[in-house]
């Protein structure tokens, strides 16, 4: 009964101290701010685009079929109509502060016809990814992030889906399937929700910021990263220019 | 009493009962670092290099390439894709060695070396420090084998395609078979299923886990959330294309 006693005291006195100061001792970042300022990025890609190439698909059958008529290109370099430079990364680099909560909206990343849709992911950190395999053959999905943990599942089954979640931010990896080398996918994790990914004119905008100052880059998976300052006022839409050289 | 004193003694019951019983298993710990940085300067650093990153004298030689314990990542594992191992599966790893590759089986070493060179092992990289490896696989009670199993195992072979990388005939010729790389650019080939003796484990356990938790680092994926442990089974040891998995007593 006295080690009882013991045990009991013990375990109580000294955890007692550690739930006060978790409740009370310790100070929380402060949640971060939002706003009415928007910045509407866009990013082109000057001199001349390099051709489309054809990718290979004959390895696997259920590839090849699936792209028999279409023939599937490679996306590493996506270009639309006057240099619009499609799937790269922007976002606030600097000048945001606090804590954002996650949305527990699953962010979609789809095997679709042997290729990744969409190309290229920002979400935040802690929100689910939810991979889905919509194709009839065997894909292993394999991101390789270095801050995140990484994992590599096997997706054999049509419709199969799997949730996954990176906890923390971190700048864009990769993401490959073994058994198709063509299929290649890029994701970045954010502790805020500004930031987003070019569309088919090369454009994004970052809606809800607060008034301030910061620095923007843009990302892309064969020109890299430029980085501008741009400061904004509340309710003011701001516009600028990633022009990254082919 | 108030509710809030009321509530801050719940919370400290739990929180102090937890700390009391959380020490992982008897099993499962590291040994000294302090010892295992001897052994590991007289048995590893030939290969793994004095500062654990896989550049030691020999690394240049050997097919695969020594383990870079500065990452954190290991192959052979119960625990899920992406997870730290436990201590017992990199104890494993060094008592058996991995078949087919440079990495020597050091059974002639104490457990109480082998788990203290595990400890200092664990000072390369941070992830030992800030991630837990998880609960590892458990492994379902091995079925008999049998000629429908055989039949069902193939069965499950197609259904899980495993063909595409080591091939219809299970000798690691798939049609993904020539280009797949590993974490670090480096070629890897599908294993040969069909050589008998596998690289992580000699009984049908060993396979068994491969085949759930995956390789990291390599192609290999788990396959544990496309399976039930019935098929997985079948698949693993009765499958005609994985013969000759029988299980070797080493003798200290």
């Amino acid at each position: 009964m006295k080690r009882l006693i013991l045990f009991v005291s013990t375990t109580t006195t000294v955890a007692l101290v550690t739930s006060f100061s978790v409740s009370r001792g310790l100070s929380y970042p402060a949640q971060g701010a939002t706003g009415t300022a928007r910045i509407i990025v866009k990013v082109i890609l000057s001199g001349t685009a390099p051709a489309p190439t054809k990718v290979q698909t004959s390895a696997d059958p259920y590839c090849a079929k699936a792209h028999q008529t279409d023939p599937l290109l490679s996306q590493t370099v996506q270009v639309g109509a006057d240099g619009a430079l499609i799937d790269a990364l922007v976002f606030v680099k600097d000048g945001v502060s606090g804590t954002y909560p996650a949305p527990q909206t699953p962010v979609t990343l789809d095997q679709k016809g042997c290729v990744y849709l969409p190309h290229v992911i920002g979400m935040m950190a802690g929100q689910p990814l939810q991979i889905v395999n919509s194709d009839s053959t065997l894909h292993n999905i394999h991101p390789m992030p270095v801050v995140n943990a990484g994992f590599n599942i096997g997706m054999p089954i049509q419709g199969m889906k799997q949730n996954r979640v990176f906890a923390k931010p971190e700048a864009a990896f990769h993401v490959k399937c073994d058994v198709h080398p063509w299929m290649s996918a890029y994701i970045a994790t954010f502790a805020h929700p500004f930031f987003g990914v070019s569309n088919g004119k090369g454009t994004e905008e970052l809606a809800n910021l607060p008034a301030g100052t910061f620095q923007l880059q843009a990302w892309d998976e064969k020109y890299g990263v430029q980085v501008q300052s741009v400061s904004v006022a509340a309710a003011e839409t701001k516009s600028i220019t990633f022009t990254f050289k082919g | 009493m108030s509710p809030e004193l009321i509530k801050h003694v719940a919370m400290a019951w739990v929180l102090g009962t937890a700390m009391c019983i959380a020490p992982a298993a008897a099993d499962d710990r590291a040994g000294d670092s302090r010892r295992g940085a001897e052994v590991y300067r007289r048995y590893c650093t030939t290969c793994h290099g004095e500062r654990g990153d896989g550049t030691g004298e020999f690394a240049a030689y050997t097919t695969p390439k020594p383990r870079d314990f500065r990452e954190g990542t290991f192959k052979w594992r119960s625990t899920a894709s992406g997870s730290l191992p436990l201590v017992s599966d990199l104890e494993r790893t060094i008592r058996d060695g991995v078949y087919w590759t440079a990495m020597p089986s050091f059974y002639p070493l104490r457990e109480r070396a082998r788990r203290d060179v595990i400890a200092y092992i664990q000072t390369f990289s941070p992830r030992w420090k800030s991630d837990a490896p998880g609960a590892p696989l458990q492994i379902a009670h091995e079925p008999a084998h049998t000629p429908e199993s055989v039949t069902k195992g193939r069965a499950v072979y197609e259904k899980q395609n495993c063909a595409q990388c080591h091939g219809d005939r299970g000798t690691g010729e798939g049609p993904a078979a020539k280009t797949p790389t590993d974490d670090w650019g480096n070629t890897i080939l599908p294993f040969d299923l069909t050589k008998g003796h596998m690289k992580g484990g000699t009984s049908g356990a060993d396979l068994y886990r491969v085949f759930m938790t995956g390789l990291n680092g390599t192609p290999m994926p788990s396959f544990v959330e496309s399976i039930a442990p019935d098929e997985a089974w079948i698949s693993c040891t009765t499958s005609r294309v994985c013969p000759a998995v029988k299980p070797v007593r080493l003798k200290r």
